[in-house]
């Protein structure tokens, strides 16, 4: 007995040879595996795509309903039009399970140092030193393909105008009205020409102006518009309105009386 | 008489040339299942990425809405924004049509590349990009805001 088990000690090892190859088999399939479906979780990036077009067109329905509204005084327009982006977005990304709510802001709200009443989504506070239009939105987005509820994101839309000062220019005989004009998040814009003012009133008589534009480093470290009038005499003040629509088409207007210095 | 009592090592080299087989043959199989950066799965999600990309990119420049809305932008400034916002070896065809699946531009092609490629190619990815409208203020027209939704379909391939 003893003799058959010695005889028979090369079968014991390639038994265990087998157990050890099948174990490194396993073990190599295992990290393969791991290796080969690595790529697979990117597959989730095409539901990220859809989020952020869906972010950046609700950002642009918010921005084309200020516009719309400060041209037309029409307080439904940012209701009317997210009610339609709402339906359309289901056609346009149908079987993704896409749903978009949204809720208008109704209250008063201080945002970026000023103090606004919101009605229907939107806000004006015009006709002053310093002039604003405002919307704010906050959307509530389901992607139920994909297991997304609530996922919440605010849009905030704004557009505001400070009338800073008046200058004298005895050298050329010229009033130049000084203001400074932000968007959200107090960017500065900077793009406007004159074309994109479109009113500029002195004691209630509308005047024609030549355009300057630069960043005043000295005083008011901020990037200004000057809007240059002919006047031969130094006038001591000046009422003056100024109406101004950025690019998005979003209008502003404000009034100040300033001392002409 | 050496040979003879060398068997078992000679026994030890073939169990070893085995292993290897088996283990080149499994890691062989399980290749065959791989998702790799070159495999057509994968080229298909990388250009919807790239796709997307460059039209979302496109649009938080405010260049997109100027495109799509000004019928005589499309053959030439759009189709050539697309041709640099993506790689030089991916050819693109642009389908633009309105919520009522009209397609606008059958007769105006936004596209870059031979048309037969995309009829025989395996791995064509296809890219869908709404977009709203547009507000926007022109110093001959003044302001102009318009709810008009385009739906964009971007089909890619690689050259």
């Amino acid at each position: 007995m003893l003799l058959r088990l010695k005889k028979d000690r090369k079968g014991q090892f390639i038994i265990i040879a087998t157990l050890l190859i099948a174990i490194m088999i396993i073990s190599v399939a295992s990290i393969m595996y791991g290796a080969v479906t690595y790529f697979r979780h990117e597959r989730w990036e095409e539901y990220l795509s859809v989020i952020d077009a869906v972010k950046t067109n609700s950002r642009r329905i918010v921005e084309m309903s200020l516009a719309n509204y400060t041209l037309t005084e029409d307080q439904a327009i940012l209701k009317s039009n997210l009610e339609k982006w709402q339906r359309d977005l289901l056609e346009t990304y149908s079987g993704l399970g896409i749903g978009l709510g949204s809720s208008l802001n109704n209250e008063t709200q201080e945002i970026y140092g000023v103090t606004l009443q919101y009605n229907m989504g939107l806000a004006k506070d015009w006709n002053k030193q310093v002039s604003f239009s405002a919307a704010n939105v906050t959307f509530d987005l389901n992607l139920t393909s994909v297991g997304l509820y609530g996922y919440k994101f605010i849009t905030p839309v704004f557009l505001k105008m400070e009338i800073i000062d008046a200058l004298y220019f005895e050298s050329s005989n010229e009033v130049g009205v000084r203001l400074i004009i932000q968007r959200e998040e107090m960017i500065p814009i900077n793009d406007l020409q004159a074309a994109n003012f479109v009113k500029l009133q002195v004691d209630g008589e509308n005047k024609t102006f030549t355009f300057r534009h630069y960043f005043d480093i000295d005083t008011l470290n901020a990037f200004v518009y000057e809007l240059r009038y002919s006047s031969q005499t130094q006038p001591s003040s000046i009422t003056t309105a100024v109406s101004a629509v950025d690019s998005r088409g979003i209008k502003v207007e404000g009034n100040a009386t300033l001392n002409v210095t | 008489m050496k040979i003879f009592k060398s068997k078992a090592g000679q026994m030890r080299v073939i169990e070893s040339i085995l292993a290897s087989f088996i283990l080149v043959s499994a890691i062989t199989f399980v290749s065959t299942f791989a998702v790799t950066p070159q495999s057509s799965t994968y080229e298909v999600g990388a250009l919807e990425k790239l796709g997307h990309n460059a039209l979302h990119g496109l649009d938080e420049e405010k260049l997109l809405s100027g495109f799509v809305y000004n019928q005589s932008e499309w053959s030439s400034n759009f189709t050539a924004a697309l041709r640099i916002s993506l790689p030089s070896d991916v050819y693109f065809d642009l389908r633009m049509s309105d919520l009522n699946g009209t397609l606008l531009n059958p007769n105006i092609p936004i596209r870059y590349g031979d048309p037969e490629v995309f009829n025989n190619s395996d791995s064509i990815a296809s890219v869908t990009y709404c977009i709203a409208g547009y507000s926007r203020f022109d110093s001959t027209k003044g302001s102009e805001v318009k709810y008009e939704p385009r739906t964009l379909i971007l089909l890619l391939v690689r050259e």
